[in-house]
């Protein structure tokens, strides 16, 4: 059993291999810390504001619906013809999961985009840094034990060390949004820029299209098979 | 008793018990489909091996081959059928029988 789930932990981790979800991921963080300099930016002007506060619910839809478009159509062209293509097995307690972990990343934003929303005091905006700083580190974590990744659990401590620094300097709304995100972003696009490098670099294209597949082949030694019992 | 459980590895189903065969049903007893070009890199095995190995499953209806494109890239998908699967549960279920007998009287 421990070694099947050891071949089901590798198949999750070769989504992981190229660093593409990394590079996404942390482009998204650092678009929506752009929205929130954005929203500091048009302070106290009515019009930019009301249309960034109606606009940061698509943007966010539209980012993970866009990226995971953008993710797809990257690893057609980058990693597929390098290490193949694997597709997960999910029972439906696998896709509960996933969808309780999309449901508490929807939790924490909308927190505290409400409480900078609705202007509360300054120690509740402390306390959203925090919250979201630990829900970005459980879902880094949570991601790091299934597949098995240790640099996942680096970028998850940066993570909450981030929102329990800004937490503790009681940093402006919108201005410590956009640097906590920042510290999200960042480090994940970096971590997987440096992977799909070295990715690039192991795994030249393999070009199977002069191959074929041979259903006469007789290649197979089953002289083997025969010894076998 | 014995002998019968001893003799059931004869019965033991050969087309899975084949090392390369049976690397290419753990992989994707996993799965839900892995390509070609995947299961070369997991299994080590060369071209010609793998695609004979893969014609025989699939000649015994173990594994369903799929030649399709993702984009532009041809791919060969392969998933394990449901009779693949439940060979390859009965087959760990008769060797794990002879496993733990010869543990308990070896």
């Amino acid at each position: 059993m421990e070694k099947k789930n050891s071949l089901l932990r590798k198949s999750y981790r070769h989504w992981y291999d190229d660093g593409l979800g990394e590079i996404t991921q942390g482009i998204q963080f650092l678009l929506i810390a752009l929205y929130f300099w954005l929203q500091q930016l048009f302070q106290g002007k009515r019009t930019p504001t009301v249309i960034l506060s109606v606009m940061m619910p698509l943007v966010i839809i539209g980012l993970v619906v866009s990226m995971r478009f953008v993710v797809n159509r990257l690893k057609e062209r980058i990693t597929y013809p390098r290490t193949g293509f694997v597709s997960y097995r999910q029972n439906n307690l696998q896709k509960r999961r996933r969808l309780l972990v999309r449901i508490a990343i929807g939790i924490a934003m909308g927190i505290s985009i409400g409480i900078l929303g609705f202007g509360l005091s300054s120690g509740s905006v402390a306390w959203s840094y925090v919250l979201i700083g630990v829900a970005f580190m459980a879902i880094y974590a949570y991601v790091a034990l299934r597949v098995g990744l240790v640099r996942f659990y680096a970028v998850a401590g940066m993570g909450l060390i981030a929102g329990v620094i800004l937490g503790v300097l009681h940093t402006p709304d919108a201005v410590g949004m956009a640097v906590l995100f920042v510290s999200f972003g960042l480090p994940s696009l970096i971590i997987g820029l440096v992977v799909l490098t070295r990715f690039l670099r192991a795994h030249p294209p393999i070009d199977l299209s002069v191959f074929e597949y041979e259903m006469n082949d007789t290649d197979v030694d089953d002289n083997a098979e025969e010894d076998v019992l | 008793m014995t002998n019968d459980t001893l003799r059931a590895v004869l019965e033991i189903d050969r087309t899975i018990h084949e090392p390369a065969r049976l690397t290419i049903v753990a992989i994707l007893s996993v799965v839900e489909s892995a390509d070609f070009l995947y299961l070369l890199r997991e299994t080590g095995l060369t071209k010609g091996n793998l695609s004979s190995h893969l014609s025989k499953l699939e000649g015994e209806g173990y594994v369903e081959i799929e030649k399709t494109y993702r984009g532009k890239t041809p791919l060969t998908i392969c998933h394990l059928t449901d009779k693949g699967q439940s060979a390859f549960d009965s087959y760990i279920t008769q060797l794990s029988e002879v496993v733990t007998w010869l543990d308990d009287n070896g």
